[in-house]
């Protein structure tokens, strides 16, 4: 398992732009990937859940990714977490 | 282990608990469901004395907090009864302490509350909604759908038609928990296990791959959805290889654990052609007739051995 912590950095937080771009990438990996916040832990390729997250400006989440290409994962969205969704 | 504000709770049940604030007193956490009688406690005697507990003074106990003034070791136990971790006091029978309690409890910044409920049923009542909010809980990922009463979790891989199943059973007159992310709560003694979505603001709302994101309530009116259900049957959606070897009897049954409950547990293969939400309302229905003791293979079974009894 490949593990990463991420701050939500835009300014309007995880809402349902940023969500759709997440599920996008996250769905390009065959790992199982979650973001983990507090006790709750949501699959990555699942819009809804993206969005449930309620992840705002500044929260932090981490990412878990398990299986073949779960460093590929983590990196992808790493980088658009870094990028502030703008791709 | 939880440890939840004592103000955030007491507001949120207070219709429960018929509350009344005798001494704010500060905000302080209450991490244990259970409550303690602090009798031995106010005669001075603080062996395993409980003090992470709601302590809950009765009729006896407040009588003899009466004798304050003739017995006067009385106070100092009582400040001690207000340390922190001691979350609160709590009164039952509407009734409420001396004055001298109260500065005390002012001084020591302790909260006291007072209920009109008995003291048993106070107790019994909060015993089940701490166990409750301390209750084992998760999330687990698939869709939860009321159908004719039977709370079923529909899970699977991503893409195998949770959703699309769902739809077509909200469609049929069932009801809609959540989809997606469904958080599981092992409620009353970890027996049972209810399901609700994470954020309500986003339980009701559905993403159909082609279509997007809609809104069932208002497609479907809010007879279609419902905010929480016990989950009664987990069903698997698994996609149909030839390879697979599927229980073509159902008389084996099959269970899963979650959070240490023990749910009825069902996998369907999936193939085009097959009309998954029909199949999933009738697993319901059948899981109704298990639960009234018939079994479609048994009784079948059961006439065919008589059939071939006599005619042998």
């Amino acid at each position: 398992m490949t593990t990463a912590e991420i701050t939500v950095l835009n300014k309007s937080g995880i809402h349902a732009r940023p969500a759709a771009l997440i599920v996008q990438i996250a769905g390009k990996f065959s790992s199982d990937i979650h973001f983990a916040r507090d006790e709750d832990r949501i699959n990555a390729k699942s819009i809804l859940g993206v969005i449930a997250l309620g992840a705002s400006h500044n929260t932090t989440l981490t990412i878990e990714a398990d299986g073949p290409d779960e460093k590929e994962a983590v990196a992808a969205l790493v980088e658009i977490f870094q990028s502030k969704f703008s791709s | 282990m939880k440890v939840y504000s004592l103000l955030s709770l007491g507001e949120k049940h207070k219709e429960n608990f018929s509350f009344k604030v005798l001494v704010h007193g500060e905000n302080r956490n209450l991490s244990h469901a259970t409550m303690n009688r602090p009798g031995l406690a106010l005669t001075g005697n603080f062996q395993i004395f409980s003090n992470n507990r709601i302590q809950l003074f009765g009729k006896g106990e407040t009588a003899f907090l009466y004798q304050e003034q003739h017995n006067p070791g009385l106070l100092v136990n009582c400040k001690k009864l207000m340390q922190e971790p001691v979350p609160c006091w709590i009164f039952t029978h509407g009734l409420f302490p001396p004055k001298a309690i109260i500065d005390l409890a002012d001084e020591m910044k302790c909260p006291v509350f007072s209920s009109n409920l008995s003291t048993s049923l106070f107790a019994i009542r909060s015993n089940q909604i701490l166990t409750d909010e301390f209750a084992p809980r998760g999330v687990v990922h698939g869709v939860l759908v009321d159908i004719f009463g039977v709370g079923i979790l529909l899970t699977g891989k991503s893409g195998i038609g949770k959703s699309e199943t769902a739809l077509e059973l909200i469609q049929r007159g069932h009801r809609l928990v959540a989809d997606d992310a469904i958080e599981i709560k092992s409620i009353k003694g970890g027996n049972i296990l209810l399901g609700a979505g994470i954020r309500k603001e986003v339980a009701h709302f559905m993403e159909i791959r082609g279509l997007g994101i809609i809104n069932i309530p208002h497609l479907f009116g809010t007879g279609a959805v419902r905010e929480s259900k016990v989950i009664q049957l987990i069903v698997y959606l698994e996609e149909w290889t030839d390879t697979t070897t599927f229980d073509r009897l159902g008389i084996e049954r099959h269970y899963k654990q979650l959070l240490d409950v023990t749910v009825p547990f069902r996998k369907i293969p999936v193939r085009i052609g097959r009309n998954i939400a029909i199949i999933v309302e009738v697993a319901a229905m059948n899981a109704r007739l298990d639960n009234m003791g018939y079994n479609a293979t048994r009784d079948l079974d059961d006439t065919m051995k008589r059939y071939m009894e006599k005619n042998k």
